[in-house]
């Protein structure tokens, strides 16, 4: 009897053991799918960065060449085009600001009843996929297309500029397709502001500008760094902009990076860039979700 | 006296509804003064016509001397305390103090030596660099005051600040906010739907309903004296009876004869309301020498430490409310005694 008992018991300490395995069942989903979509291949790409490619084949030589490469190969080309890359996401995301924050901030303080309607129709860009938006841009500034055929009729220039094909084209194209994304975070951080802080600030003598820059733009800060996030590091590693609206001027590291794949079938060299990259972008998210706080960042999703 | 805030006959819509009727009344330099009303009685958005959150659909606002109807709040001489506070959340103390101050461009050290002045006034010297988040409900409330004290505006304005905190820290704040009253010697305007804080701060009390005011006075003249029987239930409770009225004999249906203190007009008969305060009511089995004597049975007994409560039946079916102070168990009427309620025909107050 004695021993039956603590049979009993020791099975059922298994089951009140076994309870808790249960709940890390519920995350089963989740770590499936980050683990086969996200870990596998990337700890692929990043055994690959260590090795060597000749003719064609990969040698699995273990060596640290093909980062160093990124900073002298081609005189330094791949390093240069990163720093360019850099430059031209923080303008991308400085120019996407500028034009997301008066939108989201006329919604959030005038909107009214129409709020949310003005809210979906500043989402209505993507109902048109992206690569569409870019040829339709195409269509408006391109060599031969309307700005340019508008103008000469006019006699305001007398041959087309070239608006097309340029680094700042890229910029351009990506500051308009960005910009509804950033209505949203900013709207969001903007609605969260107690509107009394506004009439205590316009009590204690501010006027409506010295409002804004004194109380609005502060509080609405950690939307600006979710809208960072959301921008600069998708812009840093782009390669469709720089390849369909860039030409030369315009390729960016993400257009390098592809080029070694496809075209130079370098792949630990495009793997080492993707890496380096990677690691930028992870030094930036883990900058601005400590200034921006988890929280915040995930709320605006 | 001087006066220092002004309402002329304000009216605010807002759509179809009238929040304030037609609304007069002025505020005295250095006064205390309460606007009293029960929810939605019109008396916040009073207040923010003065700040000049809201523009009076008809009438006239005047601060100081001077017409302000059209003037935006920025550069109005008031500071409000908001219901919330609404504290900046991003600021520390010393910069929510000083917000005021900075936008007024004074120099850096006149600044400084102004905020420890106030923090001294509060009490919380030291606490300029805390955070907003760490200051307790009674702390926020002090900060908030100052914020709005340190601009030294002719008026203060205080949208029920006292909402939020529990009962205890409720009182010291009114005690506190008296003092510092005393002490700036600024004009107070506080709004509240709490009677107590109105009668123990205030020099003169508005009490509104449904956007009007209803009568305005001394805390004693309106606790003793409502002109109103809805004063006379809000302030206080209030036994009323109802009745006809000659040469200050009052006929009271089923009940007899009320004498009171003949009023102004006497000849006619007239039906008017009386109104006796609980505590006015002397309650025994035998009483004498008061002008007006009434039997009845004790119904239900509040034993609430420093005061006993009965609600007594009188015999013409109506149920009063007689609140005396505590003397003991053995001197406790118990439901179902036959008592003697009476009082003096000066204490109650008769209205028409």
């Amino acid at each position: 009897m004695k021993d039956g008992t603590t049979m009993r018991e020791r099975v059922l300490s298994i089951f009140k053991k076994m309870k808790p395995l249960g709940y890390y069942w519920r995350l089963f989903p989740a770590v499936f799918w980050l683990g086969v979509f996200l870990v596998l291949p990337l700890s692929v790409m990043l055994i690959y960065s260590f090795w060597t490619m000749v003719r064609f084949e990969l040698i699995p030589t273990w060596t640290l060449q093909n980062y160093l490469d990124i900073f002298v190969r081609a005189e330094g080309l791949y390093f240069r085009l990163l720093l360019k890359s850099l430059g031209m996401a923080a303008a991308v995301t400085l120019g996407a600001i500028a034009l997301a924050y008066p939108a989201a901030y006329y919604i959030s303080m005038h909107g009214g009843k129409y709020k949310y309607v003005l809210l979906n129709v500043i989402m209505t860009p993507f109902l048109v996929s992206w690569v569409v938006l870019i040829f339709g841009w195409r269509l408006v500034i391109g060599y031969t297309c309307l700005l340019n055929t508008v103008l000469m009729g006019a006699g305001l220039i007398s041959e087309p500029m070239r608006l097309w094909g340029n680094w700042i084209t890229v910029i351009f194209v990506l500051i308009f397709s960005w910009a509804p994304w950033l209505v949203l975070p900013i709207f969001v951080s903007l609605e969260k502001i107690d509107r009394s802080l506004l009439e205590a600030g316009a009590d204690l003598g501010a006027s409506p500008l010295e409002n804004f820059r004194k109380i609005t733009l502060p509080l609405s800060i950690p939307g600006l760094l979710v809208a960072t996030f959301f921008v600069f590091i998708p812009t840093l590693g782009e390669f469709v902009a720089p390849i369909l609206a860039g030409g030369t001027s315009g390729a960016m590291i993400g257009s390098a990076i592809e080029a070694t794949f496809k075209r130079m079938h370098n792949w630990p060299f495009g793997s080492a860039m993707s890496f380096l990259l990677l690691i930028i972008a992870l030094i930036a998210s883990i900058v601005l979700i400590r200034k921006a706080g988890l929280r915040s960042l995930m709320e605006s999703l | 006296m001087k006066i220092d805030v002004e309402l002329k006959n304000v009216t605010k819509k807002f759509g179809d509804v009238v929040a304030v009727d037609d609304v007069s009344l002025w505020v005295g330099k250095c006064e205390f003064f309460s606007l009293l009303g029960p929810s939605g009685c019109g008396k916040t958005t009073t207040l923010r016509m003065i700040s000049g959150f809201e523009k009076p659909t008809e009438g006239e606002v005047y601060i100081g001397g001077e017409l302000m109807t059209d003037v935006p709040p920025f550069k109005r001489p008031t500071n409000l305390i908001f219901q919330n506070l609404a504290l900046f959340p991003h600021l520390n103390v010393y910069d929510n103090i000083s917000f005021g101050l900075k936008i007024k461009k004074l120099p850096k050290d006149e600044i400084q030596r102004k905020v420890k002045e106030m923090l001294n006034l509060v009490r919380l010297s030291g606490y300029e660099k805390r955070k907003i988040k760490q200051l307790s409900g009674g702390e926020q409330q002090r900060i908030a005051i100052v914020r709005a004290l340190v601009n030294e505006p002719t008026v203060l304005l205080l949208d029920e600040p006292l909402g939020p905190l529990d009962l205890k820290l409720r009182e010291e704040m009114v005690v506190e906010l008296k003092r510092i009253q005393r002490e700036v010697g600024t004009t107070f305007i506080y709004v509240t739907h709490d009677q107590g804080e109105a009668l123990t701060m205030s020099d003169r009390i508005a009490v509104m309903k449904d956007g009007r005011v209803l009568q305005i006075g001394t805390p004693m003249k309106i606790y003793e004296q409502p002109k109103s029987r809805f004063i006379a239930d809000f302030i206080g409770r209030s036994n009323l009876f109802e009745g006809s009225c000659a040469d200050g004999v009052v006929e009271v249906d089923g009940l007899g004869r009320i004498i009171a203190e003949p009023g102004p007009q006497t000849s006619d008969k007239h039906s008017v309301l009386i109104c006796a305060k609980p505590e006015k009511i002397s309650i025994g089995r035998k009483l004498k020498g008061l002008d007006n004597i009434f039997d009845g049975e004790v119904k239900e007994t509040y034993y609430q430490g420093r005061v006993t409560t009965y609600r007594v039946l009188l015999e013409n079916g109506s149920l009063i409310t007689v609140v005396v102070l505590s003397s003991g168990a053995k001197d406790i009427f118990k439901p179902g005694a036959k008592v003697k309620v009476g009082w003096n025909k000066r204490d109650v107050n008769m209205m028409m």
